[in-house]
Formats: structure tokens, sequence, C-alpha cells
């Protein structure tokens, strides 16, 4: 218990520190920017003044429509499935699909949430011995998480000489809960991924993340490290 | 065909409809993507009419007149005028909007009487003081798991402090106190492992408190303790305590 409790504060601080680091510099940099910038003088009147004239020279006549800047289309909301391969300690590496949904908060941060399942296959104990540990139905694996992601590396991925997508690495720390044999389990998981984003709306992300949950099937409590690596696409809503 | 058609004019349709501002700093910066990672690979100039297509969190999506598409930071897009000569204005989520905003999700994570737990939560705010919220937990624990709804009203009688001057990068932390009560049910679900396991429903009633903290544009990091009184059928009543931390969104 104390163990859990210290895991979980330390993931939490770890967080915070890699979350607010970042961003303070951010908004000191920015803060410095406009410092600067109010310091300049700004020869404004004239100028712009020398420019309007022009401007009613050269411009053309173009009806302009009035749009309310609130009505802009926010891409901030993420919904995708994902497909890949799910190694559940003892019990074999069986596929896994799911979904998930995220909320893209500010360019570094984004709050997510998925669900996944997979099969599992019979120990080797179970093989050997031929007793069954599990039914058919609680081989059957169902998670679920919530996790803060940190964007990082942001940056480009050239496929031959035309085409060129903005990508980049991200971390994801979260906790949730496994169904697997019969009870539901604690389960925090952590994971890196690469997103590739192919239109504004469409991103591929290449994934892998570890669940970590304790199992006492085999008679004392056991923590077990399940990965999980997976392909998947998404749209921004 | 006739649906390439359909999509083609309600794009053409759609693109009438963006709106368009006048560059009139010197020039302003476009990015390859939304971040401040992404390089800078051209400039609007000062005078030049640009249309703003979409966004992704603080950046949007601009087209210039010479058909080039870029991504420009909110704070650069101030520095725009619209059509009929006003200065744009972007309402970014900000701490302002954190005092009035309506509704609050979120998701904690901590400890239930010994239990890990995961809970998840929504608040409506009548007043920048006054909230009420549902949430759903579930803990899970070595020999059951327990399930729980609850409602709850919490009163923030001072939402705007700011405790952290002189701590260097939480110069800007605002936190808000909270203290609240509320009721709700449980629900037990002992281990399968266990022999003769029996279910129960209980009601509870509690008592929280805690802190918000904004820590930028809809983010919110959440502290939260509640005391519990588990309202059994048997002769004593049980003292339940949780402590919790999570983020939150609002809107």
């Amino acid at each position: 218990m104390e163990n859990r409790i210290q895991y979980i504060l330390l993931a939490y601080s770890l967080a915070l520190v890699t979350v607010l680091m970042p961003m303070n510099a951010f908004a000191n940099e920015q803060n410095n920017n406009a410092q600067q910038e109010d310091a300049v003088p700004k020869p404004e009147s004239e100028e712009t003044l020398i420019w309007d004239e022009a401007s009613t020279v050269v411009e053309p006549e173009i009806e302009r429509r009035k749009v309310e800047i609130a009505e802009i289309d926010a891409l901030d909301v993420e919904l995708g499935i994902f497909t890949g391969m799910m190694n559940v300690e003892d019990f074999g590496t069986n596929l896994v699909v799911g979904f998930n949904l995220s909320y893209h908060v500010t360019e570094d941060i984004f709050a997510s949430a998925s669900y996944g399942q997979t099969d599992t296959e019979p120990t080797s104990f179970e093989i050997i011995s031929g007793i069954d540990l599990l039914t058919d139905d609680e081989r059957k694996l169902q998670y679920y998480d919530l996790a803060v992601g940190l964007n990082l590396l942001p940056g480009e991925g050239f496929i031959g000489e035309s085409y060129a997508f903005n990508s980049s690495f991200y971390g994801l720390l979260g906790v949730g809960s496994t169904k697997f044999a019969g009870d539901q389990r604690f389960t925090m998981s952590a994971g890196v991924g690469y997103r590739i984003i192919m239109k504004d709306w469409l991103v591929v992300h290449l994934e892998v993340k570890d669940h970590i949950f304790d199992i006492d099937i085999l008679g004392t409590n056991k923590t077990t490290h399940n990965l999980n690596y997976n392909i998947g696409f998404s749209i921004f809503l | 065909m006739s649906l390439w058609m359909m999509v083609l004019t309600s794009s053409l349709q759609a693109a009438e409809d963006f709106a368009q501002v006048k560059v009139i700093d010197p020039y302003i910066e476009l990015h390859t993507g939304p971040g401040r990672g992404f390089p800078v690979f051209f400039v609007a100039e000062q005078g030049e009419w640009i249309e703003i297509l979409k966004s992704k969190t603080s950046w949007y999506k601009v087209r210039l007149q010479s058909e080039k598409l870029g991504w420009v930071h909110r704070d650069q897009l101030q520095k725009t005028l619209t059509v009929d000569d006003k200065a744009v204005v972007i309402e970014d989520p900000d701490f302002e909007e954190y005092l009035n905003r309506d509704w609050e999700i979120g998701v904690l994570n901590g400890d239930f009487d010994g239990a890990s737990l995961i809970s998840l939560y929504g608040g409506y705010h009548f007043t920048e003081n006054m909230t009420t919220e549902l949430s759903v937990s579930q803990a899970l624990g070595n020999f059951s798991e327990i399930r729980t709804a609850t409602i709850n009203v919490v009163n923030e009688p001072f939402p705007d402090l700011k405790p952290f001057k002189m701590v260097p990068y939480m110069e800007n932390v605002h936190l808000s106190p909270f203290f609240g009560v509320g009721a709700g049910v449980m629900k037990t679900l002992p281990r399968g492992t266990l022999v003769q396991p029996v279910d129960r429903e209980d009601d509870l009633l509690f008592v929280t408190t805690g802190a918000k903290f904004y820590l930028t544009r809809r983010f919110l990091l959440r502290l939260e303790y509640r005391h519990f009184v588990v309202l059994t059928s048997r002769n004593n009543n049980e003292d339940v305590e949780e402590w919790k931390i999570g983020f939150s969104i609002f809107f």
C-alpha cells in the first residue's frame, strides 16, 4: 500500500514538473517578447498612413464578408481506433483492438481516455498439467485508462522528395482498470508514441504502452508488466 | 460522382465563409505546424488580407492571398484588423474565462480506505462560488471492488488566490480552496478469489474539502479530501477517508 501511494505521488510530481517547466519557459519567453516589442517605439502613424493611402489606390474592390472569429472551426478533440498486439504476462500475446478519445488542451498537453480488449491463451502450467485456471469468459482482458500526454520533439518527416508530414513524439502516463481473470485490477499505464499528421484532420499513431497491474490467481500477489504495441488512426473533430 | 460534386460544392461554399483579417504589424510569421517547435517558413506582410481557416489549441491555420497555407499563433493574430477596421479579438480561454466557467469535468486518482481509486466527475457552476458536482468512482482493493456515485455542492469562497508569488515558476498559479457536503451510494463487490462473496449496497454521506489550481488555458489541477460516513445496515456506521488528485478541463 505504502509503495503504491509513493508510486502515485512520484508519478504525479514527475508529470507536473515535466509539464509545468516548459510551459512557464514558454510563457516567460512570450512575456519577454511582448516587453521587447513594447520597448521599441513604433513608427506607426506615418507609415500606416502612407500605406493606407497607397492601398486605396491599389486594392481592388472586393466585397469582404465579415465572419465572427469565434466561429472558427476548432480541431482540439481527437477520436481514434487502434489495433496491435498485447502481451499479457504468462498468458501469451494476442491481437488487441480499441478506441481512444483525446482533448488537446495546449500544444504541449493533452488528456486521453482509451479502451482496449484482447484474448489470452492458457499458461504453460495449464498446458502441461491439463488444469484450467480460468473460464473462457475470464480469459478475455478488457482495459480502460485515463492518461495525460505530453507532446515532445515536434518535427517533420519526409517520404521521398515530394511529401512532408508534420509529426511529434509524445509520452503518456495514466491510471485505469483492467478486467481480467474475473476481477477488476487497478492499472498504471505508461507509454510513448509517434504521431504523423497526414492531414489537419487525419493522424496516424504508432504507440507502445505498458500496463502495470497486480495479479493473484497463481496464489501470491505479483506485479505484471503487459506490453501493448499498436497502430491507430484518428480524426480531429 | 454526384457525391464528389456535393463535397466539392459544399467545400466551395464553405470557402466563402472564412473570416478575413488584415495584417497591421510589419509582418506575421507562418509556421509549418500548430506549435512553436515547427519552423517559420513564410511571413504575411503588412496590409495583406489573410483568411483564417481553422484552429488547433492556440494556433490558427491561415491562407494568404498567394494561396500559401500556414499556422499563426493567437498572439500574432491579435495584430490584425477585421473587415470593419476593428482590432481582432480572439477569445482564447484564460483566467477570466476560468472565473466565469459553467462546466468542469475531470479525472482524479487516489486512495479510498486503502484501495486505489479512479474517479470521474462533472460540475456545473451556478455562480463563481457555488458548484454542484456529480461523480462516479471505482476503488480497487485487495479484497473488493467498490463503486460509488455521489452528488455534492461545493463552495469556493476565494476563487482567485495567488499564494506562490515568491516561488520561481509558480508566480502565476491561482489557487481556489473549496468546501462541500454531499450524499451518494456505494456498491461493494468482493473479489472472486474470496470464499462466499456477497455484494453489498450502502448509502453515503460525506464532507469534502480541497483546492483547485488554475494551470493554463482550460486546465486545472484538483486536490480533494473526502470523509465518508457509510450508513450500513449493521449496528454501527463506518467512517471512510478518501483523498485524490487529478486534472480537469473547464468550458
